[in-house]
């Protein structure tokens, strides 16, 4: 299933700053292969999401980049600057606190 | 399964005839598509390679590839801009703030000492003739950058230098300018000049990175 994408919009770049903190760099492709795999082909990371919010962490100075030749083309790696590394903690506690207040407010019971 | 290096130019030049000429937009597709085709058709043995640039092509939803050219630009965009303000507000801390103040009184200074306001305006319009023809040239040197969007956005901002020479000049010929507005206008436009060309210099660096890279597999393309 593709993830609804403003579902998606809040925690995006949560995720791929988490996946660059385990995987040190990584590129476009790979990320969105990265998801596939871990949510067992649940959630799908379009290729739409993916490439706005990279650009915008790049711009934000969260990301740095760096290109290698690897199989007759260019590849352009991601992985997490200073200020990505210093962020991605307080980005996922944000989410994590996000998450349970979610919770609470998705299991509410309808009062008799 | 891996494509082929004909087979990477064909998709590169697919990509070209579609409407994406820049280099460094190009190559940043070109990978993911690439490997994605190479995916599909490890999965899948008898899938030919247009089969597969087709699948991935229709993968990417209705506007296509053209989603990730924006974001590309957008990003481009966005960091230069960082880049920029972040260049003009170094010139104005202590470190360089007595330098520019000089600068001012200089061209303050100057104007004094000629005394006639149509004097300095020849002389002003005689540097900026000398100043642009010396642009021109450094453009020439780098116009090998041109199919870059790095290029082309950080270049961008050496554009709107004019804007300044004109609200400069406009002010001079329409009314009794005083020369302390002149002194920091000229000030002002030195310091987004600098400004401006750190930005260009950052891009030209990126490309020229980039085409190095690009030259590279050209050049492997050459020898087959």
């Amino acid at each position: 299933m593709a993830i609804n994408n403003e579902l998606f919009k809040g925690t995006l770049q949560t995720i791929i700053l988490n996946l660059l903190s385990v995987n040190e760099r990584m590129y476009g492709y790979e990320i969105t292969q990265r998801v596939k795999s871990i949510t067992q082909g649940e959630l799908l990371l379009k290729e739409g999401a993916l490439y706005p919010a990279l650009h915008k962490l790049e711009a934000d100075g969260l990301l740095e980049t760096s290109t290698e030749v690897v199989d007759n083309r260019v590849r352009k790696y991601y992985s997490l600057s200073k200020e990505g590394e210093k962020k991605v903690v307080s980005k996922l506690q944000e989410a994590k606190e996000f998450i349970s207040q979610l919770q609470l407010l998705l299991n509410l019971k309808p009062t008799l | 399964m891996q494509l082929t290096k004909q087979q990477i130019e064909k998709l590169r030049i697919h990509l070209e005839e579609s409407g994406f000429k820049y280099i460094d937009v190009q190559m940043e597709i070109l990978d993911h598509v690439a490997t994605a085709v190479e995916e599909r058709m490890t999965e899948n043995a008898n899938l030919t390679f247009q089969d597969g640039v087709n699948q991935t092509q229709s993968s990417f939803g209705p506007k296509g590839f053209r989603q990730i050219e924006a974001s590309i630009i957008k990003g481009i965009s966005r960091k230069y801009n960082k880049l920029f303000s972040n260049q003009f507000i170094y010139l104005l801390n202590y470190k360089y703030i007595a330098l520019v103040l000089f600068s001012g009184f200089s061209v303050y200074k100057i104007q004094e000492l000629i005394g006639s306001q149509d004097r300095f305006l020849t002389l002003a319009i005689l540097s900026y003739i000398m100043f642009l023809v010396a642009s021109l040239t450094s453009k020439l040197k780098t116009a090998t950058y041109e199919k870059y969007m790095l290029y082309k956005i950080s270049e961008s901002y050496l554009g709107y230098r004019d804007v300044f020479v004109t609200v400069i000049f406009a002010y001079l010929y329409g009314m009794n300018a005083s020369y302390l507005f002149t002194s920091v206008a000229i000030t002002l436009y030195g310091l987004y000049y600098i400004s401006a060309v750190s930005v260009a210099k950052q891009g030209i660096l990126e490309s020229r990175q980039l085409r190095e890279k690009f030259n590279l597999i050209n050049k492997n393309i050459d020898k087959i």
